[in-house]
């Protein structure tokens, strides 16, 4: 295909538009408020009450909760380079056109799961050795989790239904659902429990849980619209969020369920990962600064991204982590992801770490700092997986740190 | 807001509304996030209206906010675990094979998000280079390699896919 054509087939992407839900009352009502809003904030710092700017009208209008504890600040320096600490190799990719995606490691670091696009479908690398499991005709499958048995649970499209799906010693099979329920699989643990969630046509969603002995999955207790979770441990502590981001939520292995503590000047969020005693996830916003006529820099440095938090659960300490944007958390309280590089509007990102408050960039592996993410980490952090070179062709890696 | 001043804002949305849906559809691919973008946009463009008129250039105004708002919506949920990690396109228009415009999108996503944007106002929206390069806030000589880097990593996603059929179709 020449670039013309690449260009004309784009135009198949028109279509003719339904009726617009778009509400301009609305959007007159709520910008008069917020003039009224800041007329008042205006009148308050002039008189000298407070003085309220950005970050701190979001605390004074929110409220502080004060039993929060207290968020331990890291003087998040920079990256620093260690290429010593990870030795990055390529793993076996498709020899097909399909690019490979790497997703998740289990805990021991034997298995790998990822997936190929268009149509998705699981990849399993065992001890660096990549094989196809089977679907049944008709199924796209999306691995999310693999233990340290190589059971493989995710979600799948069947007849345009989404479903959870498990692969055990290359069998693949669906989980089951509250009646009439959609759902998905999100976790897998050590002896086989699966979290996921079901959503049901009314647009509500529950965390289901399927234990490894078998039987009709368990609903967790909830009582607002959504709940989801991300992550089950091996005791069968499940982490996950209450209304999609609201509160950081926990259920215990008897299913009684706790907020996760919230930093100060935070009352959201959601735990998205475990291992051991850690948990990272997010604790709402940073506060969108600026808009687009006002000072990019800034923009670009707060923007409305989510302010990443990790846990202690024996301690209940919460510390932000900076710098990072993150994919998993290790036993030992580091943190994988990538970090932004360079400037805008090229900015790119690199695989990299987090520990006890600083930022290390990872090696590709041609030795040096180049592109890419770290996905998912081994349960002791000597095994991470993920991806590096050009996003648009990504090379599957792994690192032995 | 004075009235007359306001008057004038829902004259312009309304006018506009249209345009801005079509252009958050063909960035998104949702029929329902392209007019929770352009929501945001209008609510923005709201608070903004008394010194975007009077510096007379509302429409590149409202296309910087429409398109930001977009990326800015793609960065949050990229850092999501999403339960169904690429919405499916509605069905398509009668006559157009769903599955090629549901493989072209698939394409489009695996790109850059800035890429995808400068590729859809480029071809489908057909905004000149300069525009674009304004709207998101770098060089024109940015955009340009963007342009060829987005067909060309189009061209190797759709290379084996047979679309065409599709294209003679349309071309002719």
């Amino acid at each position: 295909m020449t670039d013309e054509r690449a260009a004309a087939v784009l135009r198949v992407l028109e279509a003719d538009l339904p009726p617009s839900s778009v509400d301009i009352d609305r959007a007159v009502s709520a910008g008069r408020r917020r003039e009224r809003t800041r007329r008042v904030l205006a009148a308050g710092a002039l008189a000298g009450v407070t003085a309220l700017a950005g970050i701190g009208v979001v605390a004074v209008l929110g409220g502080n909760d004060p039993a929060a504890p207290p968020l331990k600040e890291n003087s998040a320096a920079g990256p620093t380079g260690d290429p010593a600490a990870c030795v990055a190799s390529r793993l076996p990719a498709p020899t097909d056109w399909r690019t490979a995606h790497p997703g998740r490691i289990s805990p021991n670091g034997r298995f790998i799961v990822g997936e190929t696009g268009d149509p998705a479908l699981p990849l399993l690398w065992t001890d660096g050795a990549l094989t196809t499991p089977a679907v049944p005709a008709g199924v796209t499958a999306k691995p999310h989790d693999v233990n340290d048995a190589g059971v493989i649970v995710g979600l799948a499209r069947r007849n345009e239904r989404t479903l959870p799906f498990v692969i055990r010693d290359g069998a693949y099979t669906e989980l089951a659902l509250p009646s009439g329920a959609e759902g998905a699989a999100h976790a897998i643990n050590a002896r086989g429990d699966i979290v996921g969630e079901a959503m049901f046509a009314n647009g509500d969603s529950k965390v289901l849980v399927w234990k490894a002995a078998g039987g009709a999955p368990t609903t967790l207790p909830s009582t607002t619209k959504w709940a989801g979770a991300h992550a089950i441990t091996d005791d069968g502590t499940v982490f996950g969020t209450l209304d999609d981001g609201g509160t950081p939520y926990v259920w215990g292995p008897d299913g009684t369920g706790r907020a996760l503590p919230a930093p100060e000047g935070s009352a959201k969020g959601k735990a998205m990962g475990a291992a051991g005693d850690y948990v990272y996830g997010h604790a709402g916003s940073l506060p969108v600064q600026g808009d687009p006529t006002g000072d990019k820099k800034e923009r670009e440095a707060n923007g409305g991204e989510p302010r990443w938090v990790r846990w202690q659960v024996s301690t209940g300490a919460v510390v932000e982590v900076k710098g990072l944007f993150p994919n998993a958390v290790d036993s030992t309280g580091t943190v994988v992801g990538s970090l932004r590089k360079g400037a805008s509007p090229n900015i790119t990102s690199g695989p990299a770490r987090w520990r006890d408050g600083k930022v290390v960039e990872i090696p590709g592996p041609d030795g040096a700092p180049g592109t890419g993410e770290v996905g998912d980490t081994s349960v002791d952090g000597t095994r991470l997986v993920g991806w590096t070179g050009d996003v648009n062709a990504p090379v599957p890696t792994v690192w032995r740190c | 807001m004075r009235a007359e001043l306001e008057r004038e804002y829902v004259e312009y949305v309304t006018a506009h509304l249209g345009r801005m849906r079509r252009m958050a559809y063909l960035l998104c691919g949702d029929f329902d996030r392209a007019d929770d973008i352009v929501q945001a946009t209008v609510e923005r463009l709201y608070l903004r209206w008394r010194q975007v008129r009077g510096a007379g250039n509302v429409e590149a105004y409202a296309h910087t906010v429409l398109v930001r708002t977009f990326l800015a919506e793609r960065r949050r949920l990229w850092s999501r675990v999403s339960l169904m990690d690429h919405p499916p396109d509605r069905p398509a228009p009668a006559g157009q094979p769903a599955d090629e415009r549901i493989a072209v999108r698939a394409a489009l996503r695996k790109l850059p998000e800035r890429q995808q944007a400068v590729l859809v106002l480029r071809f489908l929206c057909d905004l000149p280079v300069a525009e674009v390069a304004e709207i998101l806030g770098c060089a024109q000589g940015t955009v340009k390699s963007q342009t060829s880097d987005g067909l060309a990593a189009l061209r190797r996603s759709l290379g084996d896919l047979p679309l065409e059929g599709l294209l003679q179709r349309r071309m002719r």
